[in-house]
């Protein structure tokens, strides 16, 4: 008997209802009773890390509760849904954080999008309305938990935000919203001995514009145009993930050619990303020269993907069962020569860079996080590929795209430095093995299908969940279906939302000259977190339609002179 | 004092501060062509010529005017009279230690017995009252900008004096001008005492400023360290500090360890102040765009032990030259 057959008869003892889903993976329903003892089971016993907790609002029959567990030990790694159904009048779960911190912060998102109650839950403040707020809007001014406004008191792992530094009996450094070193608004507050930090807190949630809510709008099929919009950095592998949890929900298989050409602008968004970043880490470690020549080289991959798509940060080409971009033989060829000619220069610098005796003096040793660490707060992405953490949505659960390493090349990048030199080296491989794949790919999208077949009809209350290996990290997409082609609620877990949660660990005990370069070696993207789009955030005036017109249209007669 | 002697006297801060704002151009656009950007434009393009004017060569300068026109806003917590008064103190310290340094033109007060000490001091006391400017800004970044100063301040001051007063006594001397006089005699000092020269150069990028030694004002880390709550005419007059102290190094350099330029007073020797204040220049932003920035401890510590081996070598070497006879 596998281990997971031993783990559905395990399961079957609490599970009132097993059934399977369209691409394979488990759906088991649980009562509240019992969840938290599958909890244990599944993360004590089995291994499976806690991926997603989100909840669907069914209007008068209450809530579901979704639990996304990946059981990474199993072979083969599966991917299984607890589900629980709780009433609208007796709202409440209980905390899974006396097991397992994976979903501390899964959890604030559930009590502030749907209004439930986490009883036991050790972090209960807002995570998008400022603390300050004075009640939740949907009780009608009825007085809150204190908690929940204030926060918990010092000493209890964190600093609250709202301390002031008399009573902290420290510094307090605010860094952010709006900081030098952050790229998008966010807050860390320190609290400072001298130079060294002795504890920090996170607070994220300036940009919060619903834009989920903006996709269940727009239905399954037309989703993804403004899902590839969740985020300017990673648009492509937000895209990949709203298709293939799409794909999954409706059981399509898209064809051989649609794969390939997803990999190539996967890997190609993941690349420009990946140096997007290294500017970033090069600009706080004050390396103003290694930040010009990598988004230099950035530049470069940008006017390939442009050339190929026509648009250089949302691709647009991204479709339900397929891809509206075909590739022709010449374009082909062109985009292998100077994918060839990228990785040559980009191999010397990067060789250069890596081994630059102050960027080792300055990453080298810094923001240790431990493997054990990095599993219990479900860290992901590179910075757990750079302690040690086999973790890849690439290597384990694919997204509809061709990650088979026979005829793409990919592998995974694992380093076991744990620190900030560790992420970079993960990163700088990480983009060399991208250049392989998309030259691989190359030899693939040039013939066959670009379509797939749309069933004729969809099952009301068919849900998917799919997964991307973003350039963050494990990007989560979780979708039900209404009736027809109508969405009943779509949630988005991006990495760095997750990974937000070790900076606390992280930060404690580093000096304040280190604390910029750990917050840039982890990558948030806020703009995924807090699912923005931002309209010319520099002015602020609002443009219309036939300024943006007339603003390109200036700026491309001022490239022709 | 002859009416010639004031008349260069008065126009050496003027000089000082056009070849400063010259070499401040220089760093930028060096560093900038060194990053693949484009810096400030010695020839703007014809399209723009209308708006930025034929040439950005005097950028710095339109920065300084720009500041002196803006309002200044003084942090209501702030220690008012020391936060004011500091940027212009540490102006007029800056200033006075040009007097005491050789101009493109003129020996000015250098040949004075203990230009030297004079000079140097001066250039302390503007760092000095840089960082009480920024303590009395009761701004956190302002604070933690001026205690990372104070502590770099300590590590290269150490490596500056080591420097110079090799240079002083190898060559007898506590006068800039009769030190570069007495090197035309015997050996000059980049030959004679290498690593000494190496020394006053390093101690230079962290007086400066400039990677990997910016740590005072690591801007992703503090904002802008010491000059964070300063605006307006204040800021303008740090500027104008900062360019000073820029022309200062570079002629201590070029005068304790090059002799080239001694014949300042003529046409050639001036031209040779400011080529080779050029190339020191040059180095300079060399450094600047291949580095990264130290954090605090690295930099105290690499000053320990890199710039003190630097300076040990030094002395040694100026004393077995003193030994031999040779100087």
């Amino acid at each position: 008997m596998s281990s997971l057959d031993f783990l559905i008869k395990e399961l079957q003892a609490y599970a009132k209802e097993l059934k399977p889903l369209k691409d394979g993976k488990l759906s088991a329903r649980v009562s509240r009773r019992d969840l938290l003892e599958v909890v244990k089971l599944l993360v004590r016993r089995f291994q499976a890390r806690l991926a997603f907790i989100t909840g669907a609002d069914l209007g008068s029959e209450g809530f579901d509760i979704v639990y996304v567990f990946d059981a990474s030990s199993l072979k083969p790694r599966f991917k299984l849904l607890v589900e629980t159904r709780i009433p609208r009048d007796d709202a409440w779960i209980p905390s899974t954080t006396s097991i397992t911190f994976q979903g501390l912060w899964a959890e604030k998102e559930i009590m502030e999008f749907l209004g439930i109650e986490v009883r036991g839950h050790p972090d209960p403040r807002y995570v998008w309305l400022p603390y300050e707020w004075p009640n939740m809007p949907e009780t009608g001014g009825a007085p809150l938990d204190p908690r929940r406004v204030h926060g918990v008191a010092a000493g209890e792992g964190w600093l609250p935000l709202r301390a002031r530094p008399g009573s902290a009996l420290a510094s307090l450094i605010p860094i952010g919203p709006y900081h030098p070193s952050h790229v998008e608004g966010q807050y860390v507050r320190l609290k400072l001995d001298g130079e060294v930090v002795e504890a920090a807190d996170i607070k994220v949630g300036f940009h919060h514009r619903g834009i989920s809510r903006l996709i269940e709008r727009r239905g399954l099929r037309r989703g993804v145009l403004v899902a590839e919009k969740v985020c300017g950095i990673c648009s492509g592998a937000h895209g990949l993930a709203y298709v293939s949890a799409a794909e999954r929900t409706l059981g399509i298989d898209p064809p051989e050619r649609v794969l390939y050409t997803r990999t190539l602008l996967a890997e190609l968004n993941r690349i420009q990303s990946h140096l997007l970043w290294l500017g970033l880490f090069s600009d706080v470690i004050g390396f103003k020269t290694g930040f010009m020549y990598s988004w230099s080289f950035r530049e470069r991959v940008l006017d390939i993907l442009e050339r190929l798509t026509g648009n250089r940060i949302a691709y647009g080409i991204w479709r339900v069962g397929g891809v509206s971009l075909e590739i022709e033989k010449e374009e082909a060829s062109h985009v292998e020569r100077s994918l060839k000619k990228l990785k040559e220069e980009f191999s010397s610098f990067a060789e250069d860079f890596v081994e630059h005796p102050l960027v080792k003096a300055r990453v080298k040793g810094i923001g240790v996080l431990k493997p054990e660490e990095a599993r219990e707060l479900n860290v992901l992405g590179p910075t757990a590929r750079a302690s040690t953490l086999q973790l890849d949505v690439r290597l384990q659960d694919p997204p509809n795209a061709a990650y088979d390493p026979t005829t793409t090349g990919w592998r995974i990048v694992v380093k076991d430095g744990c620190d900030c030199y560790s992420r970079l080296l993960v990163r700088l491989e990480e983009v060399q093995v991208s250049l392989d794949v998309c030259l691989n790919v190359l030899d693939y999208v040039c013939s066959g299908e670009l379509r797939a077949e749309l069933p004729d009809s969809i099952e009301p209350g068919a849900e998917g969940v799919a997964c991307n290996e973003a350039p963050r990290g494990e990007l989560v997409y979780y979708m039900r279906i209404q009736e027809a082609e109508e969405l009943a609620c779509l949630r988005i877990r991006t990495p760095s939302y997750q990974n937000f949660l070790s900076l606390a660990v992280i930060l404690k005990g580093c000096m304040l000259a280190d604390v910029p370069v750990i917050i840039a070696s982890i990558d948030q993207c806020i703009a995924c977190t807090d699912r923005v789009e931002i309209v010319d955030g520099h002015r602020r005036r609002l443009l219309t339609w036939t300024d943006l017109v007339q603003l390109s249209q200036r700026a491309s007669k001022r490239e022709e002179n | 004092m002859s009416p010639v002697d004031a008349v260069a006297l008065l126009l050496a801060i003027p000089v000082a501060f056009t070849l400063g704002v010259l070499y401040w151009f220089m760093v930028r656009k060096l560093t900038a062509r060194f990053q693949w950007r484009r810096g400030p434009l010695l020839l703007v393009y014809r399209d723009l010529s209308g708006t930025l004017g034929s040439s950005r060569l005097l950028q710095p300068l339109y920065d300084i005017l720009k500041l002196w026109k803006k309002e200044v806003v003084v942090p209501p917590s702030a220690r008012r009279t020391l936060f004011k008064a500091s940027p212009y103190i540490a102006a007029i310290f800056a200033g006075t230690a040009i007097l005491f340094l050789p101009a493109p033109y003129g020996c000015l007060l250098s040949s004075f017995t203990y230009s030297l000490v004079v000079a140097s001091y001066l250039l302390v006391g503007a760092m000095l009252f840089i960082v009480l400017g920024a303590a009395s800004s009761s701004s956190p970044w302002g604070v933690i900008g001026a205690r990372r100063e104070a502590e770099l301040f300590l590590a290269y001051e150490m490596a500056f004096i080591v420097s110079i007063f090799t240079a002083a006594y190898m060559y007898r001397s506590l006068s800039i001008w009769e030190i570069s006089i007495n090197q035309l005699k015997s050996l000059p000092g980049f030959l004679a005492n290498p690593f000494a020269a190496i020394l006053l150069f390093l101690a230079a990028l962290g007086k400066l400023h400039l990677k990997p030694f910016d740590i005072p004002e690591a801007e992703q880390e503090i904002i802008a360290g010491p000059y964070t709550e300063y605006s307006g005419k204040l800021l303008a007059l740090l500027y104008i500090t900062k360019l000073l102290i820029l022309y200062s190094l570079a002629t201590l350099i070029i005068y304790l360890f090059t002799p080239l330029a001694l014949y300042c007073s003529t046409p050639l020797g001036a031209t040779l102040h400011i080529i080779l204040s050029l190339a020191v220049i040059a180095l300079l932003s060399l450094l600047h765009a291949a580095n990264p920035r130290y954090r605090i401890d690295q930099a105290l510590s690499w000053y320990a032990k890199s710039a003190a081996a630097f300076g040990l070598a030094a002395v040694l070497m100026a004393a077995s030259l003193k030994l031999m006879g040779v100087l």
